[in-house]
Parts: structure tokens; C-alpha cells; sequence
């Protein structure tokens, strides 16, 4: 089973990726609507991946990524950036320091499987 | 003789004859007076002798002798009177008379005092026979006297009356003789005066006959009256008049005929054609102009000032040769050259040595070159004209030029301000027109920007519940999964028209680096390519070798060619053909967005990257091929158009600094849409 943790404001979109993960089998999702809560269930969790949204308020994903990566225990946690925005424009703004994957919503649960099966494959 | 002097010798006249006439009168009235005394004494010398005889007789009868001195006193009475009558008839007369009645009285007397002596010596009554017949002749000569004095009366009388008649016939006579003067020398002037200007009236002077009978028969009038002399004066004056009224008509026709041309080259400046074809049609009216002996050739040079030389705009029946050898004159060469450099008309009426332009065997011939001169002296153009071999310099053909030259010198200007302006206009338009579109894609940026992000949330919601949706029950129900598939087609849709907004709105800046736009034309292909293997369309490569390395912003000119392609794809049936064809060009004036001025982007004579994107589609309607890049404007919303996509491209050429447009294919199907960058981006560029 693959752990996924995935932070969202946008409760609804969490929620139901969260179903439709759990529901396709294989994935165990843990869901937060907030960056700072999403680094808290980190050290609890420990997930295989992260999925992060971009735009959150207050934490935005930019800084919980900047977070997760200069710690020494979840820099290597793989993530997948969300974003509503044009994914390369973001991917700009985080100056492709992080070699991160970038999805631009709206996104078909069936599309993120696949990009997470990629990555956890690849590592 | 004047007129005033036959007045006086007239009144003259009839003033002479009423002073005889009345001295005349006077005279016969004083005899009539005379007359009148006479005759009064006469009667009383009468009447005394009759009563002296009365006495007489009755002394004869009675002897009495106081009867005696009583005749004796009449007879003295009868002298006394005949002293007054002496006094009051000196006539000659009248004088025998009197002496005749003085004898018979002295011998009445003797022979009464003879009488008396006998009567009284002798008792007998004497003889009286003696003193009775002188008594009666003293009777018989004062009865005499008395009717002389009544003839003379009667007479002088009667004079009066002829005198009277006398007077009247010759101031008939006179009146007759001034009505035939007054007649001959005021009425008949007058009534010819009067005739002629009737008719001068009538006809006006030029067509009056009598102007030319009046100058035959001046000779009538040339008599020595004064209204014959005001005549003559009259007539003189009116040819003198008329002769000066021809010369000032003549004038007047010429200025008008010179007015004519004048309005004729004003109104050509209202006209709504081109400069060039203007000054065609200006010389068309100046060679014409049937007073000006002018040849029936010339032209029209236009100065540039930078270059220092005349360029030929406008000629008619120019030789051949002289079409390029006149085509660029320089200040100073040549006649029109000459007529620039001093700005002043140059007349020769034969081929002289400045005359530096021709070819062989020309023809005898002169010009007037007349420059175009404006008001502080600078020469905007040259007038030639041709005249014939010799032909002799006219003060007044001179004199129209110039004002022709000073004519054309506002029309020419204003001309060329009008297109200025219209041009100015047109460029005024079209930037109007880009910052109207500019604002609207402003504003439809700035709402997407700030929309798009919040609608996204909700759409990808809503997709994943979808997909949800279809995974659980699409497979219980076929219509279910149809539903929801339907769903997530159309919400597919929406996230596309938010992803074009969103693009749309992010095209403000640039970032312009040194890309190779074969590889970046290979790498949109890849985007494209799964669409374009669906409908089978192939594709062309024709890439100018030279444009390796071009400067541009990468993302945004590869959005550029994917949206083209897209387009064509959606357009084109299966099996279609897209063509990319890239190179440098020198740009030519007339092709699009290339002009002179300052405010064009493009300039004639410099170079140009243009790449064209051809497809073999259907080709866009001619009536809405201005508005493909107008924002939301599609011809295939059915096929998923949402007219987002050749407004970006067109926002993307824009921020390059470059120009777009879209034209169908000659000869079709399809259409090519062509975009031209600065060539400094790509030059900089090229390997």
C-alpha cells in the first residue's frame, strides 16, 4: 500500500481525490487543508508522497515545499505539485530547484495514478 | 456766331424796334394833342367869326354902332386865337392857312371900317357885297383849317394803329426766325442726342449703329452752335471712350481668361486625387491654354531638397529619351535645373548651351521654366514648358506663369498636407483601433487572471468527481456513463476557454533570448503531432538556410505556431497539407505594414523575418477575414473554437514588435496566415 498525503484548502477536491485513490486500491491517502498541518502529519504519516497544492492561503505550497526540502528527513519524499495555474509559470516561480512533477488543475485522478506509479517506480 | 451773341443781337433787335415803335407812338400821340388844340381853336375861331358876322350883319341892318365895336371885338378875339394857333401848329401847312385867315381879316377889317366910315358919312346903306365875301372866305378858310386839323387827328391816329401792326408782324417774323434757330441749333442737337443714347440705351454702346453714322455725320454737327460743339464733344468723347471701353474689354476678357485657368488649377486641388495625377492634369490645362503660344509638351518636377535635385512628377509628349535623362535633374543642370538653383523663370527661345540635356537630333524649340516658389525663397518644383523655335519673350505670358507658379506653389502643398493627413489619419485609425483592441484585451486579462484561478478549483472538483462517478456506475448503466462522460467533455471544454483567458492574460512580457527556430518549430510539431496524425495532414518544411539562430521569446513563439497549427488542423479534412515556410526578405513599399514614415514599424528597403503558416482548408469568408483575430471570434465553435487562439498569437507578434495577417490562398483552397519580425532580433542572431 502506498502512502499519499495530500494538502489542499480546496477540502471538496482533496476529499475526493482521497476516494477515487482509495477506491481504485493500493493507495492509503491522508488528506490536510493546510500547509502547516500537512508538515505536522509528515512526522506521524511518514507518506511515500506528497501531493501539494500550489495556491493555499496563509502556508502557500511554495513554502511548504522550501520546508520539506531543506529538511534532512522529508527531503526526499517525492512531491507532486498541484496548481491551477499553468505548470510551467510555476515551475518558474520555484526556479525548477526541486526537480519536481507539476500537474495543472484540473487533473483526472486517472493521469495523477500514473504520475505517482511513475515517480515511486523510478525511485 | 455763339448762341449767347445771337441772344443779345436778338434781344437787341426787339428792344430797338419797341423803342422806335413807342417813339413813333409818342410822336403821333403828341400830334394827335396838337391836332386836338388846333382843332379846339379853330372851332373857336369859327365860332368868332360867325358871331363877328352875325354882328356884321346886324349892324348892317341896324346901324348900330355898338354892334360895330362888338364885331370889332370878335375880330380881335379871332387874332388872339390865331397867335395860340401859331403857337400850336408850326406845320407849313397850316402857316399859308394862317396867314391866307390873317389877310382876309385885315381886309375883312379894312373893308369893315370902310363900311362904317360909309355908313356913317351917307344915310343910304352902303355896299357891303365886298365885306360879306371876305367874311365868308375868313369863314370858308377856318372851316378849312378845322378839318385839316380834324384830318391830321384822324391821321395820326391811324398811324398809331399801323405802327402797332408794324410792331407785331416783325416780332412774328422774329419768333418764327428764333423757333427756326432754336430748332436748327438746340431742338435738332437735342433730339439726335437723344436718339443715340436711346439707342446706346437699347443696345449698348458696342452695338450701336448710330456710333458709326454719328462718325459720318459729325460733319452735321459741326456747325458753330454750342449744343453742335457739346455734340461733337459728346461724340468725341463717347469713341474716345469706347475705343478705351474695347481696350479695357479686352483686358477684362484676357484677366478672365487668365481667371479661368487660375480657377481651373484651384479646383483641381479640391479634387480627391493623387498629387501625381494632379500635376498631369495641371499641365494638361496650362499647355492647352489657346492664348499662350505654348507647344503642346512640357512637365512638372518636384525638388527633393536633401538631394539637391528635381525629380520629373507629371509631362506630356515628352521624347522618349528625355523620360529618363529628365527623370532626376540636379540644381544647377540644365534649364529646369537652372530655373531651381536661382529661382527665377528662364526664357530661351532656341537650344543654347545651358540647354545640357537632350538627345540626338532634336528638334528647334524654346522653354519658359518657370519655378515653383514658395515663400521663403526655397524651390519646391519646376515648370517646364515648350515653345517654338524664336518665339519672342511676352511680358504677359511671363506675368501668367508666375501666377501660375504662385498658384501651384499653395496647391501643390496643400496636396501634399492632404495626404500627409489622410495618412497621419489612417495611422491614427489603426493605432485607435490597436488600443481599442489593446484596452479589451486588457480588461478581459485582467478579469480572466483574477476569474480563472477561482473557477479551476471548482472544475477540478467537479472533473474528479466525474471520474469518480464513471469508475463507480458507468459500468451499471450505459446512459449513465454516457451522461457523465458528456459532462466531462464539456467541462473539458470550459477548463480549455479558461486556460486560453489565462494565456491571454499572461502575454504582456517577454522573454526574449537566441533560440533556434527550427528547433523550436520541432519541438510545437511534437505537441501537435498526435492531432495532426488523427486527421492524417502532412506537413512541409521550407526553412531558409541562413535562419539557424533568431530572437524571440521561445514559450510564447512556440504557443504562436502551436495555435496555428491547431487552427489549421481544426480546419482542414483529412489528408490535408500544412506548409511552414520561413526566410529573410528586403522589404518593398506597398506590401503590409511597410511605409516611410517614422511611426511604421516596417521601412521599405530593410530586412525582414517572415514566417508563413500554410493550410489547404476552406479558406476564410471574404467578409469576416478582418476579424479572425478579434477576441472570441471563431468560425468552428462546434469543432471546440473558442476564438481565443489568433488573438493571443496576434497579442504575441504585437509584443515582438511584429505584424500579423491572414490572406487565402491564391489560387486556394486554404489560407496563409504570415507573421514579419524586426530583422535587428534576428540578425543579431544568425550563425
Amino acid at each position: 500500500m502506498k502512502k499519499v498525503l495530500l494538502i489542499d484548502d480546496e477540502v471538496s477536491f482533496a476529499e475526493l481525490v482521497r476516494l477515487s485513490l482509495e477506491d481504485a486500491g493500493g493507495y492509503i491517502v491522508k488528506t490536510e487543508y493546510r500547509g502547516e498541518h500537512g508538515l505536522d502529519a509528515i512526522r506521524n504519516f511518514n507518506p511515500d508522497i506528497i501531493v501539494l497544492d500550489m495556491m493555499m492561503p496563509e502556508m502557500n505550497g511554495l513554502e511548504v515545499l522550501q520546508m520539506l526540502k531543506t529538511n534532512d528527513k522529508t527531503k526526499d519524499i517525492p512531491v507532486i505539485i498541484l496548481s491551477a495555474v499553468k505548470s510551467n509559470l510555476v515551475k518558474r516561480q520555484t526556479a525548477g530547484n526541486y526537480n519536481e512533477t507539476y500537474l495543472e488543475k484540473p487533473i483526472t485522478v486517472e493521469n495523477l495514478k500514473r504520475v505517482i506509479e511513475e515517480i515511486l517506480v523510478g525511485k | 456766331m455763339g448762341i449767347k451773341l445771337k441772344a443779345i443781337i436778338f434781344c437787341c433787335f426787339i428792344l430797338l424796334i419797341l423803342v422806335f415803335s413807342f417813339i413813333y407812338n409818342v410822336n403821333c400821340l403828341k400830334r394827335i394833342i396838337d391836332g386836338g388844340k388846333v382843332l379846339v381853336i379853330t372851332n373857336q375861331m369859327l365860332g368868332d367869326i360867325l358871331q363877328a358876322r352875325r354882328y356884321e350883319k346886324n349892324f348892317i341892318l341896324r346901324g348900330s354902332m355898338e354892334w360895330a365895336e362888338i364885331t370889332k371885338g370878335y375880330m380881335r378875339k379871332l387874332t388872339t386865337e390865331l397867335e395860340g394857333y401859331k403857337k400850336n401848329s408850326p406845320a407849313k401847312e397850316n402857316r399859308e392857312d394862317i396867314n391866307l385867315l390873317l389877310r382876309q381879316r385885315d381886309l375883312y377889317l379894312d373893308e369893315f371900317d370902310k363900311y362904317v366910315e360909309q355908313y356913317k358919312n351917307s344915310t343910304l346903306r352902303p355896299e357891303s357885297n365886298i365885306l360879306i365875301d371876305t367874311g365868308r372866305e375868313m369863314e370858308r378858310i377856318c372851316a378849312k383849317m378845322g378839318d385839316k386839323a380834324q384830318l391830321f387827328v384822324e391821321h395820326s391816329t391811324l398811324n398809331i394803329g399801323r405802327s402797332q401792326i408794324i410792331v407785331l408782324i416783325i416780332s412774328f417774323l422774329l419768333g418764327l426766325t428764333a423757333f427756326f434757330v432754336i430748332m436748327r441749333t438746340i431742338i435738332k442737337p437735342i433730339n439726335g442726342l437723344q436718339k443715340i443714347c436711346n439707342d446706346i440705351t437699347k443696345n449698348g454702346i458696342f452695338n450701336s449703329e448710330n456710333m458709326a453714322i454719328t462718325e459720318k455725320q459729325l460733319n452735321v454737327f459741326h456747325a458753330k452752335g454750342e449744343i453742335s460743339k457739346l455734340m461733337q464733344a459728346y461724340f468725341e468723347m463717347l469713341l474716345k471712350y469706347n475705343a478705351q471701353l474695347k481696350t479695357v474689354n479686352a483686358e477684362i476678357q484676357e484677366s478672365y481668361a487668365i481667371q479661368v485657368v487660375l480657377d481651373k488649377l484651384l479646383s483641381l486641388s479640391l479634387e480627391d486625387i493623387s498629387l501625381e495625377e494632379m500635376l498631369e492634369k495641371t499641365l494638361d490645362i496650362i499647355i492647352g491654354v489657346p492664348w499662350l503660344s505654348l507647344e503642346f509638351k512640357g512637365g512638372i518636377f518636384l525638388a527633393d531638397n536633401e538631394k539637391r535635385a528635381l525629380v520629373l512628377k507629371a509631362s506630356k509628349n515628352f521624347a522618349a529619351p528625355l523620360l529618363v535623362n529628365c527623370a532626376n535633374v540636379p540644381f544647377g543642370k540644365c534649364l529646369c535645373g537652372i530655373a531651381a538653383q536661382t529661382g527665377e523663370i528662364v526664357f530661351r527661345n532656341k537650344i543654347d548651351a545651358d540647354h545640357v540635356i537632350g538627345f540626338e537630333n532634336m528638334p528647334e524649340h524654346g522653354h519658359y521654366c518657370v519655378p515653383i516658389k514658395v515663400s521663403d525663397g526655397r524651390v519646391i518644383g519646376v515648370l517646364n514648358l515648350y515653345i517654338a523655335h524664336n518665339h519672342r519673350f511676352g511680358e504677359k505670358e511671363n506675368d501668367f506663369l508666375l501666377a501660375v507658379s504662385h498658384l501651384l506653389v499653395g496647391v501643390i502643398q496643400r496636396k501634399k498636407a492632404e495626404t500627409e493627413l489622410a495618412q497621419a489619419y489612417k495611422q491614427l485609425k489603426q493605432t485607435q483601433a490597436i488600443l481599442i483592441q489593446a484596452e479589451k484585451l486588457n480588461v478581459v486579462g485582467t478579469l480572466s487572471s483574477g476569474v480563472a484561478h477561482e473557477v479551476k478549483n471548482p472544475l477540478a472538483i467537479i472533473l474528479v468527481g466525474l471520474e469518480y462517478l464513471i469508475k463507480r456506475f458507468g459500468k451499471q448503466e450505459k446512459n449513465v456513463d454516457f451522461v457523465l462522460t458528456e459532462m466531462s467533455v464539456a467541462l473539458e471544454r470550459a477548463d480549455g476557454i479558461i486556460k486560453g483567458l489565462l494565456d491571454f492574460s499572461r502575454v504582456s512580457e517577454l522573454n526574449i533570448r537566441d533560440n533556434d527556430f527550427n528547433a523550436m518549430l520541432e519541438d510545437s510539431l511534437k505537441l501537435v503531432k498526435y492531432e495532426m496524425q488523427k486527421k492524417k495532414i502532412s506537413f512541409v518544411k521550407d526553412i531558409q538556410q541562413n535562419i539557424l539562430c533568431v530572437k524571440f521569446d521561445k514559450a510564447k513563439m512556440e504557443q504562436v505556431l502551436i495555435n496555428l497549427f491547431l487552427n489549421a488542423v481544426r480546419e482542414m479534412e483529412e489528408g490535408g497539407i500544412i506548409t511552414v515556410k520561413a526566410y529573410i526578405k528586403t522589404l518593398k513599399l506597398g506590401a503590409p505594414g511597410v511605409g516611410r514614415r517614422s511611426v511604421d514599424l516596417f521601412k521599405a528597403g530593410e530586412d525582414a523575418f517572415i514566417c508563413e503558416v500554410k493550410d489547404t482548408g476552406p479558406g476564410i469568408p471574404d467578409d469576416v477575414i478582418d476579424k479572425v483575430f478579434d477576441l472570441f471570434f471563431t468560425l468552428n465553435r462546434e469543432k471546440g473554437g473558442t476564438g481565443l487562439g489568433l488573438s493571443i498569437v496576434q497579442n504575441i507578434i504585437n509584443l515582438h514588435k511584429g505584424k500579423i495577417w491572414i490572406a487565402n490562398n491564391e489560387p486556394g483552397p486554404g489560407a496563409c496566415i504570415t507573421f514579419m519580425l524586426k530583422t535587428e532580433q534576428i540578425k543579431e542572431g544568425l550563425r
